[in-house]
């Protein structure tokens, strides 16, 4: 009887238990039904590991005044990667530049004004969280409101980023809710661009063939976003430099090892960390407080914002186009990059078998990416 | 109901101006990149061109031999 004080179950709270059976969904969407695999099956071990007690894998090597062997694996990781140095979602976006083709945008530089409607998501939810607190529902001042807000970037790295160095308390629970909504985009997105378009709208038919991009336009591209937006908004380089920075290994063409390495090894071991630490940051105790449902339903409330503005940018720009333009493609500019440029598609070709909507919708798609990185950046220098 | 003391005229700065920032910075972006492959794709056809007359301006001495 005396073994049971040595256990773990003495000191398993509810709260680690409904978080444990939380993991273990998420773990099963990952497997079972392919939730986005790549973060939902970490991050469910990552929960698993923070509630299950007295395991001491999470102990920070500032909370054991850095005595030597006694911080754990993922508090080290946590210290160092996220909240002290913001490493990981760093390393995070240098990968993503090096998998990403930005030649539909580049081909039809307007679509850069869809991914900036859809960061409307982020003002509505940043707005929204600030009422919450202002009526006292909830604990919410600026950091918070803002770390809530991003959520509707639909970024999940530039969601850790801005949390992180703002709010890392909210860390946890505003990665998850990001990483979520992204894998629900092909079940949120879809009524909010039926409610907002006409059947009409919707089988416009967009010509398939984009104009072919020179090797030294994509070549320049990571330099001049380099160059302008971060005199613009100094704050936003760590994001886009790395995002760049990885685009100009990839399309550079003279540094294939590199690029490989980014696309590939260095993306998939940071991935592997940075989404164990996420899970890692949700302790039992965030179940047992209402601002934790109220960040899941103004994530929700931002991405279907987000969706919206898309759209509706999308519809003006049908109106003021010569060419043919159909604004289902704005829905992709919220940057799950590229479930919601798949979406569209789908929907697209559902309308009219004819249409091939996806290279269109990835013009939006990675342009949300700089658009999330952008907005982040002014939040920070704002709040920080 | 308690309430906090929000400042919402900041609210409103921020939010206003962090969207209309990325508004701004995203279009000078578009700008920008149209601009540079205006030029590139002006380079290329000047280039395409001036071998086209080299080309003509050769035929006619190889007609000769």
């Amino acid at each position: 009887m005396g073994d049971f004080w040595l256990t773990g179950f003495s000191e398993l709270s509810w709260g680690n238990a409904v978080m444990l059976v939380i993991g273990l969904v998420f773990i099963w969407l990952a497997i079972k039904k392919k939730w986005e695999p790549y973060e939902l099956l970490p991050i469910g071990v990552g929960m698993l590991l923070a509630n299950l007690p007295g395991t001491g894998i999470l102990l920070q090597p500032q909370q054991v005044g850095g005595e030597i062997g006694s911080a754990g694996l993922l508090g080290t990781f946590i210290e160092y990667g996220l909240l002290r140095y913001t490493i990981l979602p760093q390393l995070i976006f240098l990968g993503l530049g090096a998998m990403t083709d930005f030649g539909p945008l580049i081909a039809n530089p307007k679509l850069f004004l869809l991914g900036a409607a859809a960061q409307i998501g982020i003002v509505v939810a940043f707005l929204g969280a600030l009422a919450l607190g202002h009526f006292g529902i909830a604990d919410f001042g600026m950091n918070e409101a803002a770390a809530i807000g991003i959520i509707g970037g639909a970024d999940g790295p530039t969601t850790i980023y801005l949390t992180s160095k703002l709010t890392p308390d909210l860390m946890g629970i505003t990665a998850v809710a990001a990483y979520s909504y992204m894998a629900m985009v092909a079940i949120i997105q879809p009524p909010i661009i039926r409610m907002l378009t006409s059947k009409k709208e919707r089988q416009i038919y967009m010509q398939s063939q984009l104009r072919e991009v020179s090797r030294r336009e994509r070549i320049l591209f990571p330099i001049v976003c380099i160059l302008l937006v971060i005199l613009l908004v100094p704050k936003s380089a760590p994001l886009v430099g790395m995002f760049m920075f990885g685009n100009l290994l990839r399309e550079s063409g003279v540094v294939e090892r590199l690029s490989k390495s980014a696309a590939n090894s260095l993306i998939n071991i940071v991935t592997i960390i940075l989404m164990l630490c996420i899970g890692a940051s949700m302790p039992g105790e965030l179940v047992m407080r209402t601002e934790t449902l109220l960040v899941l339903g103004l994530g929700l409330v931002a991405f279907a914002c987000g969706t919206a503005g898309g759209v509706l940018l999308g519809k003006v720009m049908k109106w003021i186009s010569k060419e043919p333009f159909n604004p289902i493609i704005g829905a992709a500019g919220v940057s799950a990059v590229p479930m919601a440029a798949r979406v569209a598609q789908h929907i697209g070709q559902k309308e009219n078998p004819r249409n091939f909507l996806l290279m269109h919708a990835m013009g939006p798609n990675v342009a949300g990416v700089i658009g999330s990185a952008v907005i982040a950046g002014a939040l920070l220098g704002y709040l920080s | 109901m308690e309430t906090a003391a929000i400042n919402w005229a900041e609210a409103w700065q921020v939010s206003g101006m962090g969207f209309g920032l990325v508004f701004i910075v995203l279009a000078i972006l578009a700008i920008a990149v149209w601009l540079v492959g205006l030029v590139l794709r002006r380079m290329d056809s000047g280039g395409s061109e001036t071998t086209e007359e080299n080309k003509k301006e050769e035929s006619p001495l190889e007609a000769a031999d």
